[in-house]
């Protein structure tokens, strides 16, 4: 994750500004449903990061404390344009939100009881479960190679959506299991490094 | 000035000890608004189901929300700000030094075992929301009874409007690529014409 990158884009931080603040406008339903938006504009079309650099930046920003959208804004921003990146980029994703809800408070206005807002959402997180449950399939089909990261995600699925276990408790046994890996099976962990050596010479996809 | 620094310590401390995002930070959030008195219980509720009809995590829709309460324009942003600074102060600061070992073994290893852990989280996010999108789901129902509902009156336990938009919105994004926006919104519209069907 190096603050750099191949060819400079002119009004970087603006366009982080205003792509961020377009993705936080329409973030219902928790951070997550910002990973959608997300993977369509910073990594499918603009190309600014590309697939795997962004489950990685996912994972560092469920990790961090703070809300995850937040925190992955800021690790985006960083990434493109330094600190002063990150700054614009968890600007546009805060924004929205902030004048939003000041406008409500101002208003006081009930609006979450009117039937026509009600039936709105029921339509969007209808669709925000299916749009985040298609990222989470396509980022399993880059992740899940062998057996053991098909049992970690499986695992992670059960424990947190059905037991309820905290999710950082989840993030953290993954780091562990990664980390006893790297001691227990060399062989493993030559294999997986001479795999990630290879996708970042290749060529970008 | 005192009530000021108050709203800023609190979110900052919110910010900072809040780990895993949305509906986990719920419980932190509630104390240390109650614990301030700066909002009701019932109030509290009320801006939750707010932020869930909102853009933007719950965190910062409250932070805005009880900033405004207690100190107006000036505490929304103060509120706000406390909430966010945390976040990049931190990873300002963590970002270069895990940049820094990116290409050691050790770290490609332990991002091998979270990046299929950080999937399942998102999938579980699918399946948090569905459970309030798409069923009925009465308080601390079980599955078992919930199937029981399903086998015996299907209408009480499901959403057909919601479920009908979800698998539309499958079908739809996977044919056609739009843009996760335009779904959105379009979903929303069918939400409002579907209800003079349903």
């Amino acid at each position: 994750m190096q603050g750099k990158t191949a060819q400079p884009i002119p009004y970087l931080r603006l366009k982080l500004f205003g792509t961020f603040f377009r993705i936080g406008l329409f973030t219902f339903g928790g951070g997550f449903a910002m990973l959608p938006l997300i993977e369509r504009e910073i990594t499918d079309h603009k190309k600014w990061v590309q697939a795997d650099e962004l489950i990685d930046m996912i994972a560092l920003a469920q990790s961090m404390p703070g809300p995850v959208a937040v925190n992955a804004s800021i690790l985006i921003g960083r990434h493109l344009a330094g600190t002063s990146g990150a700054v614009a980029a968890m600007l546009g994703c805060v924004l929205p939100s902030f004048f939003v809800i000041l406008a409500i408070a101002l208003t006081t206005a009930n609006f979450q009881t009117n039937p026509y807002v009600q039936q709105f959402f029921t339509g969007v997180l209808a669709a925000v479960t299916a749009l985040i449950l298609m990222t989470a399939i396509k980022m399993a089909r880059r992740v899940v190679r062998d057996w053991i990261t098909a049992v970690l995600a499986i695992a992670a699925v059960i424990l947190v959506a059905f037991f309820r276990v905290h999710a950082l408790l989840v993030l953290l046994g993954g780091a562990v299991i990664g980390l006893g890996l790297f001691f227990l099976h060399p062989a493993l962990t030559d294999h997986v490094t001479g795999r990630a050596d290879k996708q970042q010479k290749g060529p970008k996809s | 000035m005192s009530l000021l620094f108050e709203l800023f310590y609190s979110f900052f401390r919110i910010g900072l000890f809040s780990f895993g995002g949305g509906y986990a930070m719920i419980p932190l959030i509630q104390s240390e608004i109650l614990h301030h008195g700066w909002l009701t219980a019932d109030q509290f509720a009320d801006i939750v189901a707010v932020a869930e009809m909102t853009p933007g995590p719950i965190a910062v829709n409250s932070a805005t929300y009880v900033g405004y309460m207690t100190a107006g324009v000036v505490g929304s942003m103060v509120a706000t700000a406390g909430v966010t600074l945390p976040s990049l102060l931190l990873i300002l600061l963590v970002a270069g030094f895990v940049s820094r070992y990116q290409k050691h073994p050790l770290y490609t290893m332990v991002f091998y075992g979270l990046r299929p852990v950080v999937v399942g989280l998102i999938a579980s996010a699918a399946v948090f929301i569905g459970k309030t999108a798409l069923v009925h789901l009465v308080e601390n129902q079980s599955l078992r009874d919930w199937f029981a509902t399903l086998f015996r009156k299907p209408l009480d336990a499901i959403q057909p409007a919601a479920l009908l938009i979800f698998a539309a919105t499958l079908v739809v994004h996977h044919k056609f690529k739009l843009h996760p926006l335009i779904l959105i919104m379009g979903a929303g519209l069918a939400g409002i014409l579907l209800q003079f069907i349903f």
